[in-house]
């Protein structure tokens, strides 16, 4: 099925860079787990998790190198670890839920090395994700979803007494909304694919007086999918994705933060590949290609991911003999 | 029945240490909370002192804007670039008998 081989394509490739916070923005927070595309066939079960480390050590003033005194942090980094679940309730209807865990938000400060280190779980998505167009002839699908973006916690995380800064809070601490769409073109004679999405992540304020500028974030996929019949492993996906992410200012006591906000672009290869046709594992690196940061903030440097997903279907299996 | 009576024991133990710790803290007065430099450039830091009479206090640092280094009575503040203006520094101090809350402004040009 279309549906079922795309999602190994695209899973974890989404998950987005923004930088939640504010002024020095910390290394970016990957708040979309919803990476797979369009929707699961009729009972199916699909539960994948992924890895995603991202690190930051330069300014940047608008879309240039900003050397000077005025940057507090030396670098930033995290480790992230999430999990995705979904089913499909109907052949046109999947939901999906998706969280996941910091194992670090780290901000190195040129004050005496200082650092302070943020961790826990992030916000959850719950989505309903319906198909509004399917033609197997054609192999085009558009999908579409809608989701609610859930805090861990509203309270904003302490360690030894300090209460430690938004852009290494785990949690936003504000509820949120995300509406994603989905085109998707296949060829599949040629093993080639074309994806197009769209995601977008709308906040509310939270309990801090935080209000997190709202994410637009459009991607456009490429795949070629290979079977190297002499290998043991057969079956690879090679991936090119161009992500834009255009994200509003920030806002804080009702006042604009004017060092937030950005305008990002990147190239995101990625190898899948596909074992025992059961499992997917893939690898993927973001790779800037054009960077815009309101005032100066700290941009991001590299970040590289891995993710490993599967799909059980609970379908009677129909006797084709 | 047995395990369930030392486990019992143990978890009351356990319970009684920890009250005694508590009761062991004591906040007589919040003597001060100042700063070394009420204003600073942004991007700059300035150490930020909590005074208490008492013993085995704890302290909780927060602030509207900036980050807070270090933990204890002395931390280092320090002011973001994006948001100069006047930023309060809030630090509690706990003690068993008593929670004390004082805070600063601190200029950020």
């Amino acid at each position: 099925m279309m549906g079922r081989f795309l999602i190994c394509l695209i899973f974890g490739m989404m998950f987005t860079q923004s930088a939640w916070a504010q002024c020095f923005a910390s290394a970016g927070n990957p708040v979309g787990g919803t990476a797979n595309l369009g929707v699961m066939n009729k009972n199916t079960f699909r539960i994948g998790t992924f890895y995603r480390f991202s690190y930051s050590h330069r300014y940047l003033n608008g879309d240039k190198n900003y050397t000077g005194n005025a940057g507090i942090l030396k670098d930033a980094n995290y480790n992230y670890l999430g999990l995705l679940v979904g089913y499909g309730i109907l052949d046109q209807l999947t939901v999906e839920a998706e969280g996941g865990y910091y194992i670090n938000k780290t901000q190195v400060y040129k004050l005496n090395n200082m650092k302070l280190k943020g961790y826990g779980l992030s916000n959850a998505v719950i989505s309903m994700k319906p198909r509004l167009y399917y033609n197997a002839d054609k192999r085009v699908e558009i999908s579409c979803g809608l989701g609610a973006n859930i805090p861990f916690t509203r309270n904003f995380q302490a360690v030894d007494g300090v209460t430690l800064p938004v852009d290494i809070q785990a949690s936003t601490g504000s509820f949120g909304m995300v509406f994603q769409a989905f085109i998707i073109k296949e060829y599949s004679f040629q093993g080639m694919r074309f994806f197009l999405t769209n995601r977008i992540e709308k906040y509310f304020e939270n309990k801090q007086d935080y209000l997190f500028g709202t994410l637009y974030s459009t991607s456009f996929f490429f795949s070629k999918h290979f079977v190297f019949e002499k290998l043991k492993l057969k079956d690879w996906t090679f991936i090119v994705q161009l992500k834009n992410q255009i994200k509003e200012k920030n806002k804080h006591y009702k006042q604009t933060v004017d060092a937030s906000g950005s305008v990002l672009l990147f190239l995101v290869p990625q190898i899948n590949v596909s074992i025992n046709d059961n499992w997917n594992v893939s690898v993927m690196a973001d790779i800037p290609v054009y960077q815009y940061y309101n005032k100066i903030q700290l941009a991001n440097t590299c970040s590289v991911g891995l993710s490993i997903f599967r799909d059980f279907s609970f379908k009677k299996k129909q006797n084709t003999d | 029945m047995k395990k369930l009576i030392i486990l019992i024991v143990a978890l009351t133990c356990v319970f009684s240490a920890c009250k005694e710790e508590e009761e062991d803290s004591l906040l007589n007065s919040f003597v001060s909370l100042t700063a070394e430099n009420d204003t600073i450039i942004t991007g700059h830091s300035t150490k930020i002192t909590a005074v208490v009479d008492g013993e085995n206090v704890s302290f909780q640092w927060s602030s509207t804007a900036g980050d807070i280094l270090g933990s204890g009575n002395v931390v280092d503040y320090v002011a973001p670039t994006c948001t100069p203006g006047s930023n309060q520094i809030s630090c509690t101090a706990n003690a068993s008998n008593k929670t004390e809350t004082k805070t600063i402004t601190i200029t950020v040009l």
